[in-house]
């Protein structure tokens, strides 16, 4: 067989070549993948995907649109990473063969288009304002709650229904150079950067708002960076490792000079952008290496944040209610955070905890997977919605803006009402006045009101 | 392979069903053996039925071409390799448990199942499917039967084809026939059922099993002993298995997985101990106890530092050594080359000094792990694919093994099956009566030599 292009130029790729190499093969991948539990089939499975990996290497297998499609289908949850005996970095794997897939072929003109504008804060503003004026065309109410549905029936989009993008994004007071304002009673407390990312600014700027006022209750004083702009995972997910570098770059140059003593974000993709993908993407930049590693060091997942820094107390208020809690794959296995928002969760007197079966096993949701393939995304979803059936519990509660909204969709599907939350918006309800869960849930949170 | 071929499976099987991209046809071309090169077949297909399954073996006889069946790929010998390129037939999409009788303690399922999933599903009643091999939460029903899969209970539970009672097989010619039952006696006619248990997918497409569940045990304990010479590991194993007591679990480690694995773990396993025995009896609990004691005591007359669990935490920190085997190895190689040659339990010593000398004198890392009560053993050598002459020197090692354990009595497979791995040395086991029978059945059985090519003979 031969390949379209000779594997010298296989730059992307040719990075992760010893990862590929350690693959034993044993298949103990199957066990975990939440894809391949829907296809099984083996291009569906880390182990299919790392040989065909080992083919493009070798020469044996062309770059091309094919190929590019057997790589689409991964979800990037990490279990597989989990269970691998041989410790084979998969995730690093994909990534790569994406982004050799765009460095072969260059991005479709229609992810260019997305990506252009997501590079540029500004105008990813005006456009998430444009939509949130314009979305009542496209969408169509959904019969529960804050849900929406397509409009549009473009293919399976139609059987899709999301929340609608918020009338006023999450806004909170923009850091200032300097600590020049902090003369306030909060003084003693650590100054904090809350990081929202995209889908708390546009989707659920609720969930910005519960994380400033828990972090506020605990201490701390919290600004936000001067302008809202993507963190990068889904430039990366679809192979554009350019434009996901230039918006680590972006990141990082706009925090440069702002003083504050940690970063935290309530998604945790975005935290774990900061945490492991800056270092990564800029460690061959001598001007923002160091400053990536320094960042690191003090970035957070809010929930963590909150227990093992601020010591966080219990709130003064009661919830008398049945949780149930969804791991996100990039906080329990990217960022190893499971105890905590358990610990926050289970704080909240009144609040008793029913688990799920396989907390940790991966919504389906993934960013833009769940639009890519939606198929495949409600499957894996609807084992989610019955395992969360299955508790009884009256809430659920995730720590990921994209599992909720993936959560609250697959929920929807299967005709159940019990409303998602983040841990924050939980903890923040718990210590306001009001009747039970659900008014104190819906009660306005912050300066801004829900749409 | 033509395209008349593939049109022909397209009309017999919904189209998606059929893989022809390059980059999925790449995904069957291997199996979990590290030392078999794979072959990439011309076309996948994923049977939904029994109908369908026949359908495409009447189209590959009309054809003559070769089918694979394929079950989670996890299989150590190459079984599931298209060594000669055709049709790969991957039964994972037929996965229904078409009845668990708990009445009978049986149950009825598709081939695709996955054994763990049976078991979880069993275990909701009291019963269990007994036969574990290492690969038990991925490997199916199907591939695990076909292979005769074992496992770490086979001492007291014996293996797969100890519970298979009844199965439906597609044949060479399309035949489709239904063989044994829900009995557990059954001499109506020749063993058909055990004909196709271990047959490697050689002789039929398994389509359905019936097999066999037993409660599971009310109680269970666990221990490790750890021994400063490997002989006095063996004595021990001799005077359990003399004082009449079955342990469910009689596992041993060598020196060489011990120092990998704490080389891995740093769980503050004795680096300088020769084995590690770890034994675990299970039963109702008055027995549980007394074989507790027994096998504690015969461990300390023999020299060995015992652990034994009090609780289940405890218990998962006694297997983690012995969990961590695999991975261990599998980290510190590039490669590794898993056999599972079975000796006679009373042979294992002269087996393991067997394996430490071939080990030795090719100037390679061999680590032993094995179920040391049924003698099967697994000497693992570590290899690296991309070193040509290390993987010449690793497979004269395996050679020589396999000599070593016919010579101690003992058989080529205990487990892991002959596939094309140990398809050159079958003869060795067999002698020329038992190959020349091995090919008039094959020959009775599939005439045009079209199931799964380059296995075990042929």
């Amino acid at each position: 067989m031969s390949a379209d292009r000779p594997p010298d130029v296989l730059q992307a790729i040719r990075l992760v070549a010893d990862a590929v190499a350690i693959c034993n093969r044993c298949g103990n991948c199957q066990a975990v993948c939440p894809v391949y539990a829907e296809t099984r089939t083996e291009p569906g499975v880390a182990r299919g995907r790392v040989q065909l990996a080992a083919a493009i290497l070798k020469g044996d297998l062309p770059v091309d649109r094919e190929t590019a499609a057997a790589f689409s289908t991964c979800t990037t949850c990490m279990a597989c990473e989990e269970e691998c005996p041989s410790g084979v970095p998969v995730v690093d794997i994909v990534a790569a063969v994406r982004a050799q897939v765009v460095e072969t072929r260059g991005l479709p003109w229609l992810k260019r288009a997305v990506f252009g504008g997501v590079k540029r804060p500004g105008i990813l503003r005006a456009a998430a304002d444009a939509a949130a004026r314009l979305q009542g065309a496209a969408f169509k109410p959904a019969p529960d709650r804050e849900l929406r549905r397509l409009r549009f029936p473009y293919g399976l989009a139609a059987r899709r229904a999301y929340p609608p993008l918020a009338a006023h994004p999450f806004e909170h007071a923009a850091a200032t150079p300097s600590r020049a304002g902090r003369g306030d009673s909060r003084s003693d407390g650590p100054r904090v950067l809350l990081f929202p990312g995209c889908m708390v600014t546009y989707v659920y700027p609720g969930i910005g708002h519960a994380a400033v006022e828990v972090l506020e209750r605990g201490g701390a004083e919290v600004v936000t960076p001067p302008e809202a702009a993507c963190c990068g995972v889904p430039l990366e997910a679809h192979g554009d490792r350019a434009g996901a570098t230039a918006l680590a770059r972006l990141q990082l140059d706009q925090l440069e000079g702002l003083e504050f003593d940690a970063l935290v974000a309530a998604c945790p993709t975005c935290a774990s952008s900061f945490v492991h993908r800056y270092p990564r993407l800029l460690a061959g930049e001598p001007r923002y290496a160091a400053r990536a590693q320094a960042l690191a060091a003090r970035s957070y997942d809010v929930t963590s944040y909150l227990v093992d820094e601020l010591h966080v107390s219990p709130p003064a208020g009661r919830l008398e209610t049945t949780v149930t809690y969804h791991d996100p794959c990039h906080l329990a296995r990217g960022l190893g955070v499971t105890r905590q928002p358990r610990e926050l969760l289970t704080g909240i007197p009144g609040v008793r905890l029913s688990e799920m079966r396989e907390p940790s096993r991966c919504c389906g949701g993934a960013g833009s997977f769940s639009l890519t393939h939606q198929e495949l995304s409600l499957a894996i979803g609807a084992r989610k919605a019955a395992d969360i059936v299955a508790t009884g519990a009256e809430v659920v509660a995730t720590s990921c803006p994209g599992c909720r909204m993936q959560l609250a969709d697959v929920l929807a599907q299967a005709g159940d009402s019990r409303p998602v939350v983040h841990t924050v918006e939980l903890l923040a309800a718990a210590g306001r006045p009001g009747a039970g869960p659900a008014t104190r849930l819906a009660s306005t949170p912050g300066r801004y009101a829900r749409a | 392979m033509s395209n008349d071929l593939i049109r022909a499976l397209e009309g017999a099987l919904q189209k998606d069903r059929v893989l022809t991209k390059a980059s999925e046809l790449r995904c069957y071309a291997y199996d979990a053996t590290a030392a078999e090169a794979g072959r990439v077949p011309d076309v996948v297909v994923l049977p939904t039925s029994t109908d369908e399954v026949a359908r495409v073996v009447r189209i590959a006889r009309d054809a003559g071409a070769p089918v694979y069946p394929r079950g989670a790929g996890t299989g150590l010998s190459g079984g599931a390799i298209p060594a000669r390129g055709g049709i790969v037939l991957s039964t994972a999409g037929m996965d229904a448990v078409l009845e668990l009788d708990v009445e009978n303690q049986c149950a009825i399922v598709q081939p695709g199942v996955v054994i763990q999933r049976l078991n979880d599903m069993a275990a909701g009643h009291g019963l269990m499917y007994p036969p574990d091999p290492g690969s038990v939460a991925v490997a199916t029903m199907g591939g695990s039967i076909a292979e005769c899969a074992g496992g770490l209970r086979g001492l007291k539970y014996g293996v797969t084809k100890h519970y298979v009672t009844g199965l439906e097989v597609v044949l060479a010619d399309g035949q489709v026939v239904r063989l044994g039952g829900k009995t557990t006696k059954n001499v109506t006619g020749y063993d058909l059922v055990g004909l196709f248990v271990g047959s490697e997918g050689t002789l039929g497409v398994i389509t359905e099993a019936t097999v066999r569940l037993v409660p599971v045990p009310e109680a269970r304990a666990t221990m490790t002993a750890v021994f400063a010479r490997s002989s006095d590991a063996s004595r021990t194993v001799a005077a359990i298995m003399a004082g009449r007591v079955i342990p469910a679990t009689l596992e041993f480690i060598d020196a060489t997985t011990l120092r990998l694995v704490e080389e891995y773990t740093h769980a503050g396993l004795p680096t300088d101990a020769a084995a590690l025995l770890l034994i675990e009896v299970d039963g109702p609990p008055e027995a549980v106890v007394r074989e507790a004691d027994f096998v504690e005591r015969v461990c300390r007359e023999h020299g060995g530092e015992v652990e034994r669990a009090a609780d289940d935490e405890a218990r998962e920190s006694l297997w983690a050594a012995r969990r961590a085997a695999y991975p261990a190895l599998a980290r510190q190689s590039r490669g590794t080359i898993v056999e599972d040659a079975s000796v006679p339990r009373s042979r294992v010593p002269e087996m393991l000094t067997a394996i430490e000398d071939i080990a030795r004198h090719h100037g390679l890392t061999i680590a032993t792990v094995g179920h040391a009560g049924d003698g099967n053993l697994h000497p693992t050598v570590l290899v690296d694919p991309d070193d040509a002459q290390l993987m010449e020197r690793a497979h004269a090692a395996v050679s020589e093994i396999f000599r070593a354990a016919l010579d101690l009595g003992g058989t080529l497979s205990g487990e892991h099956g002959i596939g094309s791995a140990k398809a050159p040395y079958l003869g060795w086991a067999l002698g020329e009566g038992g190959l020349d029978l091995t090919r008039r059945i094959k020959a009775a059985l599939d005439p045009q030599g079209i199931l799964n090519p380059g296995k075990f003979i042929g």
